[in-house]
C-alpha cells in the first residue's frame, strides 16, 4: 500500500469527525444537572418570597408583641454575648421605631446577640442579652414560599414550624441556621440577623449555593471605535490613565470578512478624552493568548502563541511615556510549553512547563527585573502529575495551584504550592499548602485580593468554581458562581473580582465580592452583545474591549464602558433573591467585618431625614460601617424611586423603581447599598419620590 | 406524512420544554445529544466533549424560555454547543508547542483530548492548530454532519461566507499537514 498523501490523510480525518459515539450515560448526566439546576432556581424563587414574608412576619409579630406587653426599659449599653457557642449569624441591628422603639433609647456602640443553648426551650425566647433580657428569634430556615395571607413558617419538608406571631426554636449548632435569615424582635429592640458562613469551616467542592445579589445598577456607554480591528485572545492593561490593548486574533468585523492572523498591533484608549492612539509596531513576533502586566511604568508582554500556534518564550516592554518598545532578554531556561507570567511587585515571574500530557512535569520559574533588565533563575517545582496550573503572586510568595487527573482511578486532584520570594537564608524552596479542593480547568495568572488568591476553575462534578486560598490562614475554600464564570480574562477592582464580563445572551453573575462571598451581575448593554471581551477597572468604571458579538463570532472594533452607580446594590426584583444569604455585614473601609453595630442617635438624626408627604411614607437609612447604608421605607407604593447624593461633589445616584420589594411586602421596602468609597462625613442626602418626577 | 408528523411532534416537544416542562426537555436532550456530542468532540476533542455537551444543554435549559422560534431549536442548540466549545478553547489559554528554532519543528503535540500519544496523528495535531472558528466550521460540517446551509444558519452568516470560511479552514489544515 502506498503512503498516504496530505489530502488523503485530511479526508480520512474529516470522515472520522462524524463518527464520535455518544458516551453511555451522557444524556442521563445532562438531565441530572438540568433537574438539579431547576430545583436550585425554584429554591431561589422561594427564598425571595421567604425573605419578603419574614419581614411581614416580624413586623406583624413585633406589632403583636407591643400590643400584649407593656414597654420595658431600654436595653443597656450593649447586649453582651452569653456563654455558649456563637451562632453563625449576626449581621445588623436596627431599632425600629415603627413598632414603638424610641430613637432616644438606642444603645450606643456595638450590639451582639449570641444564642445561648441554656436559654433555649420550648415556648421560650431563645436569645438573651447581658442582662438576661430575652429576645424572640424568628427563624427563616426552611421557609417555604406561599401567599402572604398565610404567613406560616415551614420546614424543608413542608411541615409547619410556626405560625404568624409564634416563637420557635433555633439552636446554635443547628446547621440549618447557616447562611439564612434570622430575625429577632422584642418590644423595644428589633433585630434582624442575616446568617453567614462559619469562617472557620473547611470548604469542600460541595460548597453551599452561592449568594446571588442580583444585578448591579449602573449605566452602559459606548466608547470610540479603536483604530485597530476588533479581536480575541488579546490583553488589556490599565496604566492609570489609559487602557492598552495589544496582540490577539483580529477580525472579522463583518460576516464577509475572513479571520485575520494573530496580530502584533495595539492601541491605547484614554477614557477622559474618549480617544485612541495606535501603538508603534513591537519588536517581537505577532501573538495571541499571551500575558501582559503593568509595572507602573511599562507594559510587559510575554509568551503566547504565534501565527502557527507555537508557543513563544520571549517578550517585550512598551513605555507609554516614550511611546516605544524594547525587547526583553531571553529567560534563563529553555521553554518547554505553556508559560504564565505574573507581576510580583518589582519583577515579572514567568513559570514554564508542558502539562498538556498530564504526566510528570517540572515547572521552571524565573524572574525578570525591569530595573536591571536581568533574569534570575528560581527553584523549579517537580510534579509527579499535572494537567494544568495557575500562578499568582501573594505579595510575598508565588502560589501555584496544580491540577491532575489520574487516568486509572479516573479522579481529579489539586495541590497548592508556595515559594517565598523574600527568603534569603535559607534560600527559597517550594512548600505544599493545605489540601486544596479538587478542581480542573485552571490556567494562567490569577487574582490576588490582598488576602486571598482567587483561581478561576471548574468542579469535577460540573460547573464553574473559584478556588480561593487565604494566604494568612493557609486555607482553601470554594466559591461557586450561581450562573457560571464568563470568558475574556479576570480583573481585580480593588474590592471585587470580575471573572469575565460579557453583555447580552445568558444572564450572568460573574462579579464576585470575596469579603461577602457574594456574586452579582450588571445589566445587559441594551442591544449590544459582546462575549469574551477583556476588561480593565479604570478607577470608577469597567472598560470592555474586544471579544465577539454573541452568536455571530464577529469582532467589532468598538468598546463599552460600564459605570456603576454604587459598587453594588441589592435589586429586590421579584425574580431575584433579595435578602436571603445576602450577608449584609458591617464592614470597615478595608472590607473587614466589624461586626454588628447600632447607629447612634446622632447618626440617625444626621441621616434619617426623609419623610414624604401626605401618603404616609416614612423612610430611614442606617449606616453599616463607613461604606454601606440600609435604606428602608414604609408606606406608599412599591415602585418608589430614590435619589441618593453623596458628598460635596454632588454625585447623584438614581435608583428608579429598583430597590423595592414590590407588592410582596406591603409593610415596607428596603435596599442595602454598599459604595465603592467611604461615605463622607457630610453624610448622604436621600430623597424619595413616587417615580414620576 | 411521517416526516411531517415527526416534525410536529418535535415542535410540540420544544414548545413544552420552552414552557418549563423538564420531561420535554429530556426528550430533546436524548434526541439531539448525539449530534451535539459529535460537534463538541470535533471542536474540543472527545475527552472534553462531555463537559461541553453538559454545559451546552444546561445553558440551553436556562435559556429556552426565551427561544423565540421553536422551529430553529436545533441550530440554536448547535450554536450553544459551538459557543461552549469555543469557551473551553479560550479558557485553555493553551500553548501547544514551542518553536525551537526558525524552522519551527513540530514536536509531538500534547493531549487536548484527541486521544493518546500513540493514536495522535499529524492531521490531528494540525487540526488542533487551527483557530477556534476554523475548528467550529469544520466541526459543524463534518462532525455534526450539517449541510452548508445549516452551518450558515448556525453561524448566522451567509452561505457564501460559510463556504469560503470552510474552504479556508480546509486549506489551512491541508497546508499545515503538507508542510509537516
Amino acid at each position: 500500500m502506498g503512503r498516504q498523501g496530505p489530502r488523503d490523510r485530511v479526508d480520512e480525518f474529516l470522515e472520522g469527525l462524524g463518527t464520535a459515539a455518544l458516551p453511555a450515560g451522557l444524556a442521563d448526566g445532562v438531565m441530572i444537572r438540568v433537574r438539579s439546576d431547576e430545583r436550585t432556581r425554584r429554591s431561589r424563587r422561594w427564598w425571595f418570597v421567604a425573605a419578603a414574608a419574614i419581614l411581614t412576619l416580624v413586623l406583624g409579630a413585633g406589632a403583636a408583641w407591643i400590643g400584649t406587653r407593656p414597654p420595658e426599659p431600654s436595653p443597656t449599653a450593649s447586649l453582651e454575648p452569653s456563654a455558649g457557642p456563637t451562632p453563625a449569624a449576626t449581621l445588623f441591628v436596627r431599632t425600629f421605631d415603627g413598632i414603638g422603639c424610641p430613637l432616644a433609647a438606642l444603645p450606643p456602640g456595638p450590639v451582639t446577640i449570641r444564642i445561648d443553648p441554656a436559654a433555649v426551650g420550648p415556648d421560650e425566647v431563645v436569645a438573651v442579652d447581658a442582662n438576661g433580657d430575652p429576645h424572640a428569634v424568628f427563624w427563616a430556615e426552611g421557609f417555604k414560599g406561599g401567599p402572604l395571607s398565610d404567613p406560616v413558617v415551614r420546614d424543608p419538608a413542608g411541615e409547619v414550624v410556626a405560625r404568624d406571631g409564634e416563637q420557635f426554636l433555633v439552636t446554635p449548632d443547628d446547621d440549618r441556621l447557616h447562611g439564612h435569615l434570622v430575625c429577632s424582635g422584642s418590644d423595644n429592640l428589633y433585630v434582624m440577623l442575616f446568617g453567614r458562613e462559619d469562617p472557620d469551616s473547611t470548604t469542600s467542592p460541595s460548597a453551599p449555593p452561592a449568594t446571588d445579589l442580583g444585578i448591579l445598577p449602573g449605566t452602559w456607554a459606548s466608547i470610540a471605535d479603536a483604530p485597530i480591528p476588533g479581536r480575541q485572545g488579546h490583553t488589556a492593561v490599565w496604566t492609570g490613565t489609559e487602557m492598552i490593548v495589544w496582540g490577539g486574533e483580529p477580525g472579522p468585523a463583518t460576516p464577509d470578512e475572513q479571520l485575520l492572523r494573530p496580530g502584533g498591533d495595539g492601541a491605547a484608549y484614554d477614557p477622559l478624552a474618549d480617544t485612541w492612539r495606535v501603538l508603534p509596531p513591537p519588536p517581537i513576533a505577532d501573538r495571541y493568548l499571551h500575558s501582559a502586566v503593568w509595572t507602573g511604568e511599562e507594559m510587559l508582554v510575554w509568551g503566547g502563541s504565534d501565527l502557527r500556534n507555537f508557543a513563544r518564550g520571549d517578550g517585550a516592554a512598551y513605555d507609554p511615556a516614550t511611546d516605544s518598545w524594547r525587547v526583553l532578554p531571553p529567560p534563563p531556561f529553555e521553554p518547554s510549553g505553556r508559560q504564565v507570567a505574573v507581576w510580583a511587585r518589582a519583577r515579572l515571574i514567568v513559570v514554564d512547563g508542558n502539562v498538556e500530557a498530564g504526566g510528570p512535569v517540572e515547572l521552571d520559574m524565573a524572574s525578570y527585573t525591569p530595573a536591571t533588565d536581568s533574569w534570575e533563575r528560581l527553584p523549579s517545582l517537580e510534579l509527579t502529575r499535572a494537567s494544568g496550573y495557575s500562578v499568582a503572586f501573594t505579595g510575598q510568595s508565588v502560589l501555584v495551584l496544580v491540577t491532575a487527573f489520574d487516568p486509572v482511578a479516573e479522579t481529579f486532584s489539586s495541590s497548592g504550592y508556595e515559594i517565598d520570594l523574600g527568603a534569603v537564608e535559607p534560600p527559597p524552596t517550594w512548600t505544599a499548602t493545605a489540601a486544596a479542593p479538587a478542581v480542573l480547568r485552571v490556567g494562567g495568572a490569577e487574582l490576588f485580593t490582598g488576602t486571598e488568591v482567587l483561581v478561576a476553575a471548574a468542579l469535577p462534578s460540573g460547573g464553574d468554581a473559584v478556588a480561593a486560598f487565604d494566604v494568612a490562614r493557609e486555607t482553601w475554600r470554594i466559591a461557586t458562581p450561581p450562573l457560571g464564570l464568563g470568558g475574556g480574562g479576570n480583573t481585580w477592582t480593588g474590592t471585587l473580582a470580575v471573572f469575565g464580563l460579557g453583555t447580552g445572551g445568558m444572564d450572568r453573575r460573574t462579579i464576585y465580592d470575596p469579603t461577602r462571598d457574594a456574586w452579582f451581575g450588571i445589566p445587559d448593554a441594551a442591544g449590544i452583545h459582546r462575549e469574551s471581551a477583556t476588561q480593565v477597572w479604570a478607577g470608577d468604571r469597567l472598560l470592555l474591549w474586544g471579544g465577539f458579538e454573541g452568536e455571530s463570532f464577529l469582532r467589532p472594533p468598538g468598546g463599552l464602558a460600564f459605570v456603576p452607580t454604587a459598587l453594588y446594590g441589592i435589586a429586590a426584583q421579584a425574580s431575584d433573591v433579595a435578602i436571603d444569604g445576602a450577608r449584609v455585614e458591617a464592614v470597615d473601609a478595608s472590607g473587614t467585618l466589624t461586626g454588628v453595630r447600632t447607629p447612634t442617635t446622632a447618626e440617625m438624626e444626621a441621616i434619617d431625614t426623609s419623610q414624604l408627604g401626605a401618603d404616609g411614607i416614612y423612610a430611614m437609612a442606617v449606616p453599616f460601617g463607613d461604606r454601606a447604608i440600609f435604606v428602608y421605607w414604609i408606606g406608599g407604593p412599591g415602585d418608589l424611586a430614590a435619589r441618593i447624593e453623596i458628598g460635596a461633589d454632588g454625585r447623584s445616584i438614581d435608583l428608579v423603581a429598583v430597590p423595592t420589594h414590590g407588592d410582596a411586602v406591603p409593610l415596607g421596602h428596603g435596599v442595602i447599598l454598599t459604595f465603592d468609597r467611604e461615605i463622607p462625613a457630610g453624610g448622604i442626602d436621600l430623597s424619595f419620590w413616587d417615580g414620576t418626577r | 406524512v411521517r416526516l411531517d408528523l415527526r416534525r410536529e411532534e418535535s415542535l410540540d416537544t420544544v414548545v413544552r420544554a420552552r414552557s418549563g416542562d423538564v420531561d420535554a426537555f429530556e426528550e430533546l436532550v436524548r434526541r439531539h445529544a448525539p449530534s451535539a456530542y459529535r460537534l463538541a468532540a470535533a471542536i474540543v476533542g472527545e475527552s472534553r466533549a462531555q463537559d461541553v455537551v453538559q454545559d451546552a444543554f444546561l445553558r440551553a435549559w436556562r435559556a429556552i424560555r426565551g427561544l423565540r422560534d421553536v422551529d430553529r431549536f436545533e441550530p440554536w442548540l448547535h450554536r450553544i454547543v459551538a459557543n461552549s466549545g469555543r469557551s473551553v478553547l479560550r479558557a485553555d489559554r493553551r500553548v501547544r508547542e514551542i518553536a525551537l528554532d526558525a524552522s519551527a519543528v513540530d514536536v509531538p503535540a500534547p493531549d487536548d483530548g484527541f486521544g493518546g500519544a500513540e493514536a495522535r496523528t499529524m492531521v490531528e495535531a494540525a487540526f488542533r492548530r487551527l483557530s477556534p472558528d476554523h475548528r467550529i466550521v469544520i466541526g459543524l460540517h463534518y462532525g455534526a454532519g450539517l449541510s452548508i446551509g445549516e452551518v450558515a444558519e448556525v453561524l448566522s452568516v451567509p452561505v457564501g461566507t460559510t463556504k469560503s470560511r470552510l474552504a479556508a479552514a480546509l486549506a489551512a489544515l491541508r497546508a499545515d499537514v503538507g508542510a509537516t
